[in-house]
């Protein structure tokens, strides 16, 4: 298939995969902003998407205080803020566009279908239908479009370019969220192991961000520990979002499209080094530094993947 | 324009036209709010599907519908043999008449058509002269427009040789009335059109280089900000080949290639949907973006085809659309089946002195222009417009033709008030490879402001699905 048209639907995928992202962290910032007092004390819980997603120098500029309803609002529908849910949808369905001739019916029509219904749509549109109903419409939406991509698509490049979109950018995400959630835990909590109320609250929001509070119930039987939320997401291959599980169908996708060898070696690399290393090993090292690592590593290998297969003089 | 218009729902005696009977009795016993129904239906279908219209101008363009009218257009199969003849007939002698201009140019030194006319037009090209085209076809995907002015004649208004659009409009249409009107297309034997993408790819695999059964065909479109990118998505999609962009493309020693995600890959046949001044940066516009840095060097090597070929442009140029008949007459020898619509060319004194004179009541058009661009309809026009168009006539007579205003024939169309005729016409899409067909159908675009004879889509125009219906031998001749 045309390099181009790969790019395309590489981040098509990416696009959609980075809306769920942001759907799931709004959604348990509602929650846990209703929950508990505890959660609410100390920095703000709405920061995380801001800082998540790289934004929130912009959203001061353009919004002043940081509130629940302003972030909202800024994350979902401000087309000004370039990973807003909106524009990312804008440039998803972009993406398609330049490659519909590649997807079946099914996908296309469900993102333009998804684009039409939230063109138009204002956060106080949101607001007076129920922002909560539109948070779970939207990772319905989401998952549709997942399951038409796998339901429906030929076994061929133009479905594993999309898969690879897909898994890259989960692996980024859940890198970024363990970051940002790590380095402010790290600062808080002198003791780790016993954690105070707030902290078990940011760490249930962690959980739910990452669809993984079910995971962490059934793998620890045990209270909630910053160190086994770190050693499952960054360990268990068997927690879709974690590290390991994106990593691990990183090189399974990769290896079906015969990739130079470098591109191959970094994953390969980073495989191994997933799936030998202890979580108190990364403790020494220092959690943050991984991750930082963990990231570049990332960056390097969807840099490689663009110039492997995608370039375009 | 008191006159009478012909209709084709209903003669002017009142009766329904023959075509149009099953149609007309199923329309009268359908409640309105159906029809509003399955209009908004429709609405919904093309904006699901994505079939949309990119509109020049404002900042980069606006994705439009273009109207859908859920009132069909309908054609007996003798208007259609008639049609399909006519077209067929003309496409054959506009591929002669282009092989010919750019080799022997028999019908130059015949004294026919005054020379400078081709050789100094612009979209004459003169690297095409001695290259010997696959078939010596030219233009292998045309749209021919034309009008109908009363029961037995047709006009042909324009053949469009260059990149004539709309024909996923024809499959989509029909796509569209099948899911909205299942019953009605029990009723009536309409012949069918989806086979177009098949017999568009054949055609292609035809014109390939050196006779390579296995070609590698692409469709090169300027990209998704083109008005047309919707078309050139869904004809790639249909017919299963690339849809590649000019980046996408580069030539070397002589040969096209394609960079594809397992590195370059050859390209025998290129369907392009760009103009001429755009293919090759080298050859042509060298400020062209959309082009391919070479290609032209390659197609002259006779190592890759291009569809429609380049300098095809001077078959449909509006000053030589007034020699068609003779241009037919002198390639084939037989007399033209379509007639041409009378046409004053403002080069010539006599013309320019009747058209200044009568300007109100024609049609004047600039001889390159296209699209609905660049014309007047005297009729419609202020005094104040007439006036002005007569000076910039006048600035430049050769660059304009005038038209007597056509009494464009009406079709029953669904509108805010209802049912009411609107002026229509037709574009059958002919194919020439190794043989020249026509899938029986076409687009019927319609003007949808009442009394207008505008039917581009770029000013407002709609389209409606085009029904052939089938005769009683229609099985054994398909």
């Amino acid at each position: 298939m045309l390099g181009r048209a790969a790019d395309n639907l590489y981040w098509m995928a990416r696009n959609m995969e980075r809306i769920e992202n942001m759907i799931r962290l709004i959604r348990t910032g509602r929650t846990a902003n209703m929950l508990s007092e505890a959660g609410k004390q100390g920095d703000n819980i709405w920061e995380m998407p801001l800082e998540i997603s790289g934004q929130k120098e912009l959203f001061l500029k353009d919004y002043g205080e940081i509130s629940g309803g302003r972030v909202c609002a800024f994350m979902l529908s401000d087309m000004n803020n370039p990973v807003s849910v909106k524009k990312l949808l804008s440039n998803a369905r972009e993406n398609a566009r330049a490659t519909r001739h590649f997807l079946t019916s099914d996908v296309w029509e469900c993102i333009n279908r998804t684009w039409l219904a939230v063109k138009e749509l204002t956060y106080s549109d949101i607001k007076k239908q129920s922002v909560d109903d539109h948070l779970d419409w939207m990772v319905d939406r989401s998952y549709m479009f997942k399951g038409m991509l796998s339901g429906s698509m030929r076994r061929g490049e133009g479905l594993q370019f999309s898969n690879l979109g897909l898994c890259v950018e989960r692996a980024d995400h859940t890198a970024r969220l363990l970051m940002v959630h790590f380095s402010n835990a790290e600062k808080n909590t002198t003791q780790m192991g016993g954690l105070q109320v707030r902290d078990y609250y940011r760490s249930m929001v962690i959980l739910n961000a990452l669809n993984a509070y079910k995971a962490y119930r059934e793998t620890f039987h045990s209270s909630i520990e910053l160190d086994k939320i770190a050693e499952l997401m960054i360990l268990h291959k068997e927690v879709p979002r974690s590290l390991r599980a994106c990593v691990d169908e990183i090189a399974d996708v990769l290896r079906a499209l015969n990739p130079t060898a470098s591109v191959m070696k970094e994953v390969y690399d980073l495989q191994y080094r997933l799936e030998t290393v202890q979580i108190a090993q990364l403790r020494r090292v220092g959690l943050d530094h991984f991750l930082v690592d963990f990231s570049k590593h990332m960056d390097e290998i969807s840099l490689n993947i663009q110039h492997d297969f995608m370039m375009v003089q | 324009m008191l006159k009478n218009f012909f209709d084709e729902m209903h003669a002017e005696s009142g009766e329904v036209r023959e075509p149009y009977e099953t149609y007309s009795a199923w329309l009268h016993s359908t409640q309105v709010d159906e029809l509003v129904r399955c209009h908004e239906q429709a609405d919904l279908i093309f904006r699901r599907v994505g079939i949309t219209f990119n509109v020049y101008g404002a900042d980069g363009g606006v994705e439009r519908l273009i109207p859908f009218d859920i009132v069909p257009r309908i054609i007996s199969a003798s208007e259609w043999e008639l049609i399909e003849r006519g077209v067929i007939q003309r496409v054959n002698a506009l591929n002669a008449f282009l092989h010919d201009i750019y080799h022997d140019q028999a019908i130059l030194k015949s004294g026919l058509i005054p020379p400078d006319l081709i050789l100094t037009n612009e979209a004459f090209r003169p690297e095409m002269l001695g290259l010997t085209l696959p078939h010596h076809v030219y233009s292998h995907i045309s749209g021919v427009d034309i009008v109908r002015v009363d029961e037995e004649t047709f006009y042909v208004l324009e053949d469009n040789a260059r990149t004539p659009s709309g024909v996923s409009y024809m499959l989509e249409n029909r796509q569209a009335m099948m899911r909205l009107f299942p019953d009605l297309f029990a009723k009536h034997r309409v012949a069918p059109v989806s086979h177009y993408p098949e017999l568009l790819l054949e055609t292609l695999s035809s014109v390939a280089p050196k006779g390579n059964s296995q070609p590698t065909i692409v469709l090169l479109t300027p990209g998704q900000f083109n008005s047309a990118y919707f078309e050139h998505a869904f004809l790639a999609q249909e017919m299963g080949i690339e849809l590649v962009e000019g980046q996408d493309l580069f030539v070397d020693e002589g040969y096209v290639y394609m960079r594809t995600t397992r590195g370059p890959r050859r390209v025998d046949v290129i369907y392009r949907r760009i103009d001429d001044d755009f293919l090759d940066p080298l050859a042509f516009r060298p400020d062209s973006a959309l082009g391919v840095p070479g290609l032209l060097a390659a197609y002259r090597m006779g190592n890759v085809s291009i569809c429609n070929a380049v300098g095809g442009g001077i078959a449909d140029d509006k000053a030589i659309y007034t020699y068609m008949p003779d241009i037919i007459k002198f390639y084939l020898a037989q007399e033209p089946i379509l007639k041409n619509v009378p046409t004053y060319n403002l080069r010539r004194k006599d013309d320019l002195a009747y058209a200044l004179e009568n300007m109100e009541k024609l049609v004047v058009k600039e001889v390159h222009g296209s699209g609905g661009y660049g014309m007047l309809v005297g009729p419609a026009s202020t005094k104040k417009q007439v006036a002005e168009f007569k000076e910039k006539v006048k600035a430049d007579p050769a660059n304009f033709i005038a038209q007597p205003t056509l009494s464009l024939s009406t079709c029953p169309t669904f509108v805010d008030q209802g049912i009411a005729p609107r002026h229509v016409d037709l574009r059958p899409f002919v194919l020439s490879g190794r043989q020249t067909k026509v899938v029986p159908g076409g687009l019927t675009r319609v003007a949808m402001e009442k009394g207008s004879l505008v039917v581009n889509s770029s000013q407002g125009g709609g389209t409606k699905d085009t029904w052939i219906l089938e005769g009683a031998n229609a099985r054994t001749r398909r």
